[in-house]
C-alpha cells in the first residue's frame, strides 16, 4: 500500500518516469523489510536488458531514424495521397494512411507520433482542418507503429514470453489492417469534422517520382521477406534493413551526408536508451515482486475470477488499461507478462494471440490521461492542451478499442497467418 | 567550472556512446554476412553486442539526464503556481539524484564482495562484475549531470531562458 502511495505521489508530482520503478521497488523492498535484496538491484537492471532479442531495437530505430532524415514523412504522403487523396476528407485518410506506411519502418507509437504530428497536423491544417481533431487523429493513428511489423512492443513481448518473433511480427499484419480500416471508418463516420472543400496537395506524379516516394516500402518488404522464410532473425533482418535504409538514402535519394552521422546516431542513443533503460528497472520491479509472491496473488485473483479464456482476455486488459494509465507500456508488459502468460496457457489461449492482445491493449495507455506519454508529446508539438489533444483522439481511441474487442473475440485475426506460413 | 566539466564528460559520454552503438551495428551486420554468406558465425557477436549496448543504454541515459529529456508528468503544473511548480520539479530533481546515487552505492556493496568477480561471461571470458562496473561508472557520471542540473535551476534563484523541464 505504500508503495503504491508512493507510485502515484512521485509519478503525478512529476518524478521521470524511468526512475519511478527503481523507487518503487527501494519502497517495496522496505515496506516488506527485504533490504537484502538492494546490493543486485543494479544488476538485476542489466540483467533485465541482456537478452538477444532486446538487439533489435536500436537497430529498427536505427532504420526509423534514417528514412526520417531522408524526408520519408512526406514521401509515405505522397503515396498515401495517390491512392486516397481524391475522397472527401482526402488528408484525414491520408494520415491514416501515411500512418500505417510508416508503422512498417518505424515501429514505435511514440516516435511516429513525434514525426507525424510536427508534420502531417500542419498540413491538414492548412487545408481547413480543425487542429483538435487532426492532432487527435495522428495521435491515435500513431498507435499503428507498435502493431504492424517490426513492432518494439512484439520484440519486448517475444523475449518476455520465449516466443518467436517473427511470428509475432507476422500475427501483428491483420489486427493492424483490422485497425486501420477502424480508422477510415471513424474518418468517414466524422464528416462534421471533415471541410467540405479541400484544396489538392500539388503531388508531381511522374513515373519515377511515383516509384521513388513507394520505395521504402522496401525495407518493411526485406524485415518480412527475412523473418518469414527463416533466413534471418528479427535482429539480423533488422541490420539488413539498416543497411537497405542506408543505401537507400545515400545512393538514391542523397538525402544522407557524413555531418548527419553523429545526430542521426545520437537521436538513435537517446530514443533506444529510454525504451532499453525502462526495460532494464521495470524488469527490476518485476523481480522484487516475484520475490514477495506478488504475482501469485493476482494470477489467482484473476483464476478465480475469469470464467473462460474470452472472459479472461477482457480482464487482463482491463488490468493492463487500468496499469498504461499510470505505468510506461513497456513497463506493464514486464511487470504482468511473467504473471499471466502461464494463466493464458492453462486457459488455453495461443501465447502469439496473447501477445498480440497485450500488445494492443497497452497501446490505450498512450494516449490516455494522466500519462499517456503519447499525449504529451501531441501537446508539445501542437500547442493543445491535454485535454484537447484527448477530446481530439475519443472518437479514434473507441475505434481502436473496438477494434481490440475484435480481435479478443477473433483469435484467428492474430493466430492464422503465422500458422499457415509455419511459425 | 562545474558546467565546463558536465559539458565535457557529456561530450565524452556522447563519443563513448556512438563508438559502442556503430560498432553494435557493424557487429551485427558484419554476423548475418559471416553467418550466411561466409558460413563462419561470429561466436563471440551476441555477447559483446549486449555488452555494447548495455554500454550505449546507461550513457543514453545519462545524456538524457543532461538534456533534460527524461519524461515525466506535468500534471501538478496545471494546478500550482509557477514558484511551486519550481520547487516541486527542483525537489523531483534531487529525487533522481537520490535514486541514481543508491543506485550507485548498491552497486559498489555488491562488487565489493570478491567471489562476484569469478563470474565470467561465456565466450570473451570477461569478467561479469566489470559489466556491471561500467554501468555504475555510468551511473555516477549520470548523477553528477543530476547534480549540476540541481545546483544550476535552484529554485531561489531566478530561472534561467531555456531551462529544461
Amino acid at each position: 500500500m505504500i508503495t503504491l502511495a508512493t507510485f502515484f505521489v512521485f509519478l503525478l508530482a512529476g518524478l521521470p518516469i524511468i526512475f519511478l520503478p527503481i523507487l518503487a521497488s527501494i519502497s517495496f523492498a522496505f515496506e516488506r523489510d527485504a533490504v537484502v535484496l538492494f546490493e543486485t538491484f543494479l544488476v538485476q537492471s542489466v540483467k533485465g536488458i541482456e537478452a538477444t532479442g532486446f538487439l533489435a531495437i536500436p537497430l529498427y530505430m536505427l532504420v526509423g531514424e534514417i528514412m526520417n532524415r531522408g524526408g520519408i514523412t512526406e514521401r509515405l504522403m505522397r503515396t498515401s495521397f495517390r491512392i486516397v487523396g481524391g475522397f472527401r476528407g482526402g488528408l484525414a485518410y491520408v494520415n491514416v494512411l501515411t500512418n500505417a506506411f510508416a508503422a512498417a519502418i518505424l515501429g514505435s507509437a511514440t516516435a511516429q507520433i513525434a514525426i507525424m504530428t510536427r508534420s502531417v497536423v500542419p498540413e491538414m491544417e492548412r487545408h481547413g482542418y480543425d487542429k483538435r481533431f487532426a492532432t487527435g487523429l495522428t495521435v491515435a493513428t500513431g498507435l499503428l507503429g507498435p502493431i504492424i511489423p517490426p513492432s518494439m512492443l512484439m520484440i519486448i513481448y517475444g523475449v518476455l514470453a520465449y516466443q518467436s518473433v517473427a511470428a509475432l511480427f507476422i500475427a501483428g499484419i491483420l489486427p493492424g489492417l483490422l485497425v486501420t480500416l477502424f480508422f477510415f471508418v471513424t474518418v468517414g463516420l466524422s464528416r462534421k469534422q471533415l471541410p467540405a472543400v479541400e484544396t489538392p496537395t500539388e503531388t508531381a506524379s511522374t513515373g519515377s517520382s511515383v516509384v521513388l516516394d513507394a520505395l521504402p516500402v522496401v525495407i518493411p518488404a526485406t524485415i518480412i521477406a527475412g523473418v518469414v522464410s527463416g533466413v534471418m532473425t528479427p535482429t539480423e533482418a533488422g541490420a539488413i534493413a539498416c543497411v537497405v535504409a542506408l543505401l537507400l538514402s545515400v545512393f538514391i535519394y542523397r538525402s544522407l551526408r557524413w555531418a548527419d552521422y553523429v545526430p542521426v546516431v545520437k537521436n538513435v542513443i537517446l530514443a533506444s536508451a529510454s525504451v532499453v533503460a525502462l526495460i532494464g528497472f521495470a524488469t527490476l520491479l518485476g523481480w522484487v515482486l516475484a520475490y514477495e509472491g506478488v504475482p501469485r496473488l493476482l494470477a489467482e485473483a484473476l483464476s478465480s475470477t475469469a470464467v473462460g479464456p474470452i472472459c479472461f482476455l477482457f480482464l487482463v486488459c482491463a488490468v493492463v488499461v487500468l496499469l498504461g494509465m499510470f505505468l510506461d507500456g513497456i513497463g506493464v508488459l514486464i511487470v504482468i507478462v511473467p504473471i499471466l502468460l502461464p494463466l493464458a496457457q492453462v486457459f488455453g489461449i495461443d501465447p502469439i494471440h496473447f501477445g498480440v492482445v497485450l500488445a494492443v491493449a497497452t497501446l490505450t495507455g498512450l494516449v490516455s490521461p494522466p500519462v499517456g506519454p503519447g499525449l504529451y508529446i501531441a501537446m508539445d508539438a501542437t500547442g493543445l492542451s491535454l485535454m484537447q489533444v484527448f477530446r481530439g483522439a475519443f472518437p479514434f481511441l473507441v475505434a481502436f478499442v473496438t477494434a481490440l474487442c475484435v480481435i479478443i473475440l477473433f483469435p484467428d485475426l492474430s493466430s492464422w497467418l503465422p500458422g499457415i506460413l509455419g511459425l | 567550472m562545474l558546467s565546463k566539466l558536465d559539458r565535457w564528460l557529456a561530450r565524452f559520454e556522447l563519443g563513448l556512446a556512438v563508438c559502442a552503438m556503430t560498432s553494435l551495428v557493424v557487429l551485427l551486420i558484419a554476423q548475418v554476412i559471416f553467418r550466411y554468406l561466409l558460413q563462419s558465425p561470429l561466436f563471440f557477436a551476441e555477447e559483446v553486442a549486449l555488452l555494447l549496448l548495455a554500454i550505449a543504454t546507461f550513457c543514453g541515459l545519462s545524456l538524457l539526464v543532461f538534456e533534460g529529456k527524461l519524461i515525466s508528468v506535468t500534471f501538478a503544473a496545471l494546478w500550482l503556481s509557477k514558484k511551486a511548480d519550481r520547487w516541486l520539479r527542483w525537489a523531483m530533481q534531487i529525487m533522481v539524484l537520490a535514486l541514481a546515487l543508491s543506485l550507485v552505492v548498491f552497486a559498489w556493496r555488491y562488487l565489493s564482495v570478491p567471489w562476484v568477480w569469478n563470474e565470467r561471461s561465456a565466450t570473451i571470458n570477461l569478467p561479469r562484475a566489470l559489466i556491471y562496473a561500467a554501468v555504475a561508472l555510468e551511473m555516477v557520471f549520470l548523477a553528477f549531470h543530476q547534480a549540476v542540473r540541481c545546483v544550476q535551476h535552484v529554485p531561489w534563484q531566478p530561472e534561467a531562458q531555456g531551462t529544461p523541464t
